[in-house]
């Protein structure tokens, strides 16, 4: 199963995504174009297939949304062993657990995090997901000083995803600016999904 | 044993059973939003911490419903 095309204009949230999920769950589907009428359902079935490994794309069609998912398929479904070497245009996920960098000093540690975050952007189009967990959330609220630096990398199209209990755990929830609230079982989805991991505690 | 837990999230008790969705519509006043549509992949917990929604009570009326007319 290739191609699909699914019509789900007329209906609310969250059927869109759940008949979404019922094609993709039926077999191995490479590329699928989901119609919907309004804007959550543009959202969730963008997000729900970009958390699938899917590219998304989303194409205004007067008043609706189609939103296309396509993946490369899988070496298993291809019939292909895997080989030794890692494919070029590897997706590369940085999972940061702190707001410092390093032990010794806090002001150096907390210094080399900003200019981290703000070089992260050479890794180019690799750099697929950003995790912010524990401390690391604080990267992603008001006043932070990567804030600039991270919406600059989640407009250039980097997955932000923030924790959602550390958020609640430094009573931040409010104040976060940027990447999406996420859970843990999304987080060790996401780097299911990732070629590689490189974790900052 | 509980089928639900608040590490779940929106989407997967709606999966888990398709007669949750009325739950999380009755909560929709309380939080001031759409559920299905604007946390459909937060965890529980999260929803309940972010919107202000009573977490066990929540997690109770989701179990009241989980297998309800399923064989």
């Amino acid at each position: 199963m290739a191609e699909i095309e699914l019509d789900c204009r007329g209906l609310a949230c969250p059927n869109p995504v759940i008949k979404t999920k019922e094609v993709i769950d039926a077999g191995s589907v490479e590329k699928l174009t989901v119609l919907v009428d309004n804007a959550a359902a543009r959202e969730n079935v963008g997000r729900f297939l970009q958390r699938l490994g899917y590219e998304v794309l989303v194409a205004e069609q007067g008043d609706d949304f189609a939103v296309t998912g396509q993946r490369e398929p899988t070496l298993a479904s291809a019939g292909l062993a895997p080989g030794p070497e890692p494919a070029p245009g590897q997706k590369i996920l940085v999972l940061i657990g702190t707001d410092r960098l390093g032990t010794g000093d806090d002001n150096l540690g907390r210094n080399l995090l900003v200019n981290f975050i703000g070089t992260l952007k050479e890794m180019g189009q690799e750099l697929w997901c950003l995790v912010l967990v524990n401390a690391g959330v604080k990267l992603a609220v008001t006043g932070s000083e990567v804030l600039a630096n991270l919406q600059e990398l989640e407009k250039s199209g980097v997955m932000v995803l923030v924790c959602g209990t550390c958020l609640n755990h430094f009573n931040l929830l409010e104040q976060k600016q940027v990447g999406e609230t996420t859970n843990m079982l999304d987080i060790v989805t996401h780097m299911q999904l990732a070629d590689k991991v490189i974790p900052l505690t | 044993m509980n089928r639900i837990n608040p590490d779940m999230t929106v989407l997967d008790v709606i999966c888990q059973s398709r007669q949750t969705e009325e739950v999380f519509r009755k909560y929709d006043a309380a939080a001031g939003v759409c559920l299905c549509c604007q946390a459909l992949f937060d965890s529980l917990a999260d929803v309940a911490g972010k919107y202000g929604l009573d977490l066990e009570r929540l997690l109770a009326d989701l179990e009241g419903v989980v297998g309800k007319g399923e064989t």
